[in-house]
């Protein structure tokens, strides 16, 4: 097949994804018709993106049934690239940021509507619930300052969807996302005046507030706030996402959400914690808003996108309430890799995923300390 | 007593747990099987090859200039490479009078009996308590080593240890002069001591060849780790050990190629020298463009560097200046000159 035929049938293939997508907000869709897909999907990605190809071969897998495919470690999109396109049909490539690795994972995406739909389809259940509108701002940087970030394209997709007005100043609603007075972190710090600016609009349009931030980017917040209060508006929602691993001040999550629900005048359930990966284009979520449970460190996967718990050392799924690496099988990959490994681990809880932190590598390589030894000494 | 004369007594203490015929030398036999899960064959060849406890009088001249003076040492072992806690120890006593050693928790045998055999030398501790004018020789990932840099109290010097591996750097030439069994033999030794968890332990192999000789190399390895796994049977590697693999191996299937025998595996790929192999018999042959530059770009995580013959000697020497440089087959015997690792001192 020739690049624009391999182009041809990855478009078709978003095409279904979307319709999936859009299909299962009105009803939950049959487990076959998820396999049916991921199929499809997984066949293109087995032909086409070389890296995956490879896996399969060197497992010998038949795609008779997507529990027996291969997932592809999330170290792999740092190694080489994954995707079913040559680099001159990307729409953009998003790289990983905030890890530990010593190098930057690409994405590399052949069309961005699919993320798009997905993103906002899922932001839409977990984040506004019942509510159709909201006004929106981000503690992160303008896009333009970070082209290679998808929670700032997936932020500026929510801008655009779930926000009716343009701010004062703005051109137009839909494109709100071009507005640097929405992105409230530079160079200088969180912009505290434009966040308050925007409870005081929202609270004039008689509506939620939807701030969408990283957790580090949240903590910086309440230092700048102080003994600050800043009450947003009656319903309004505050999504945290990212941790702080390799950083050197790990942030306490139960801490976080119980200080910005004070500060913030809201309830702690209504401190929505997102994961994503910038090597997935679906998202997982609390479900307070979603599922009715309020329980801090559930997450719930949208209908396209599936996750399960796998055995660190043989790969196969865990026993029920076991602990085992994510696998995530991701319909919204269409042009990179179906199903992805991450080093997060993970216990399936009723419908739900606890996310557990991260796999610990084996000490490293050579004359290491545990570094909990060392920790414990340096402590004393 | 002088650093020297400190030093040779720790000698003599490792001399005991070398010997198998002393009762501390049975006992070290005994019970590091438990703690380090290497074969009896693997703990055998550790205490009697890789401890050093005949070191000339140029080395034990060099191990003394390479430290400062300092009030108190301590030290913080590993449990990766069980003999390296002589070295450690035998650095901290050239330094110091008073040396305070804390072993490690999975690995807390060997120290403890070095010190029985070598009573009152220095003391084993539970606690880290170092005070300004003390050192602290610890060795651990750069960030673990940075966290304890910012927890120390000012005036302690820490000398810090990071990540690091070993290459080595073989040329078509090398196969036909040695002979296959020899070359991967040597190669292979090298990486099944301690199960290849050592900071010097071989994971990549440099190959400036094409596709024919990558793959006969990586077969012959094969067939070496089957060889030597005759003589050194392969030990227990921990459940992180075994997870370390499984990401790994799907990692190489995705990139290249990766054949696994009963004693050990080996993957192929091309160029790609971000991917380290976990611990536990696996070497990975990059196929690359310029071994010697990729030596120098690898250098400051480079803590040994092996060849064949002296033909790429010095050029390897400047590029990667502060790694240790031996033949094949001696990257598990480095002088006891100082630091196993020398990039940190």
């Amino acid at each position: 097949m020739s690049e624009p035929q391999v182009l041809l049938r990855s478009d078709a293939l978003h095409q279904q994804v979307q319709r999936f997508v859009n299909a299962s907000l009105q009803r939950p869709p049959a487990a076959h018709e998820f396999e049916r897909l991921a199929l499809e999907i997984a066949a293109f990605q087995a032909q086409y993106c070389a890296p995956v190809g490879r896996l399969f071969a060197a497992h010998g897998t038949r795609l008779a049934a997507l529990a027996l495919l291969p997932a592809l470690p999330s170290d792999v999109f740092r190694l080489t690239r994954v995707a079913v396109h040559a680099p001159a049909a990307d729409t953009r490539v998003f790289r990983t940021s905030g890890t530990t690795a010593a190098h930057s994972g690409l994405h590399p995406l052949h069309r961005l509507d699919t993320y798009r739909v997905a993103s906002v389809a899922g932001g839409r259940l977990a984040l506004l619930g019942r509510v159709q509108r909201a006004t929106v701002v981000a503690l992160l940087p303008p896009p333009a300052d970070v082209q290679h970030s998808s929670l700032a394209a997936m932020c500026g997709f929510f801008m655009d969807a779930f926000d009716a007005c343009p701010l004062p100043g703005e051109a137009a609603a839909g494109a709100c996302s071009q507005s640097a007075r929405r992105w409230l972190v530079s160079s200088q710090g969180i912009d505290v005046q434009r966040l308050r600016e925007a409870v005081v609009i929202a609270n004039q349009r008689s509506e939620p507030l939807l701030l969408l931030s990283t957790s580090l980017a949240l903590l910086a917040l309440l230092q700048q706030l102080g003994t600050e209060r800043l009450p947003l508006p009656p319903g309004s929602v505050v999504m945290q996402t990212g941790g702080s691993k390799g950083r050197v001040h790990e942030v306490d999550p139960d801490a976080l959400r119980t200080q910005l629900a004070r500060a913030l005048g809201i309830e702690p359930s209504r401190v929505i914690s997102e994961y994503g990966m910038t090597e997935l284009g679906s998202q997982m979520y609390e479900g307070h808003l979603w599922h009715g449970r309020n329980e801090p460190g559930l997450y719930f996967a949208p209908p396209w996108l599936r996750v399960t718990a796998v055995d660190p050392v043989s790969l196969q799924p865990c026993a029920a309430g076991q602990v085992g690496l994510a696998r995530f099988v991701d319909l919204t990959n269409v042009d990179s890799a179906l199903i992805v490994l991450s080093h997060d681990l993970i216990r399936e809880e009723d419908g739900a995923i606890r996310l557990l932190g991260r796999q610990a590598s084996s000490p490293l390589r050579g004359c290491s300390l545990l570094s909990e030894a060392l920790l414990e000494g340096a402590a004393q | 007593m002088s650093p020297r004369e400190r030093v040779l007594q720790l000698v003599g203490a490792a001399r005991r747990l070398a010997d198998p015929a002393d009762p501390l030398g049975q006992r070290a036999r005994r019970e590091l099987a438990s703690t380090t899960g290497l074969s009896p064959q693997g703990i055998e060849v550790a205490l009697t090859q890789c401890l050093e406890t005949s070191p000339s009088e140029a080395e034990l001249q060099a191990l003394c200039a390479s430290v400062s003076l300092s009030e108190r040492g301590w030290v913080l072992l590993s449990a990766n490479v069980f003999t390296a806690a002589h070295r450690a120890i035998a650095l901290a006593l050239a330094a110091s009078d008073d040396v305070r050693v804390r072993p490690s928790r999975r690995e807390p045998v060997f120290a403890r009996l070095l010190a029985e055999a070598a009573p009152g030398l220095f003391a084993v501790s539970e606690q880290l308590e170092p005070q300004p004018g003390d050192t602290v020789w610890a060795y651990g990932s750069d960030a673990t080593l940075a966290g304890l840099q910012r927890s120390l109290a000012p005036g302690v010097t820490l000398k810090a240890h990071g990540e690091g591996f070993g290459v080595v750097v073989v040329q078509e030439q090398d196969a036909a002069e040695m002979g296959w069994w020899p070359l991967c033999d040597a190669i292979v030794r090298d990486a099944v001591l301690f199960e290849g968890r050592g900071c010097l332990s071989p994971r990549l192999l440099l190959v400036n060849a094409a596709d024919p000789f990558a793959e006969r190399l990586s077969q012959e390895l094969l067939l070496a780790f089957d060889r030597v796994a005759q003589a050194i049977p392969r030990g227990a590697l921990q459940r992180d050990e075994l997870a370390d693999v499984s990401w790994y191996r799907e990692c190489i299937f995705s990139l290249g190629e990766y054949h696994c025998h009963a004693g050990g595996s080996v993957a192929r790929v091309r160029g790609n020298v971000q991917l380290l192999p976990p611990p536990g018999r696996v070497l990975q042959v990059c196929q690359v463009e310029q071994e010697v530059n990729t030596v120098n770009m690898l250098a400051p995580r480079l803590t040994s560097v092996a060849r064949v013959g002296d033909r790429l000697a010095a050029a390897l020497l400047r590029a990667a200046p502060r790694a240790r440089h031996c033949q094949l087959g001696q990257m598990q015997r480095p002088a006891f000159d100082g630091p196993a690792d020398p990039r940190g001192s």
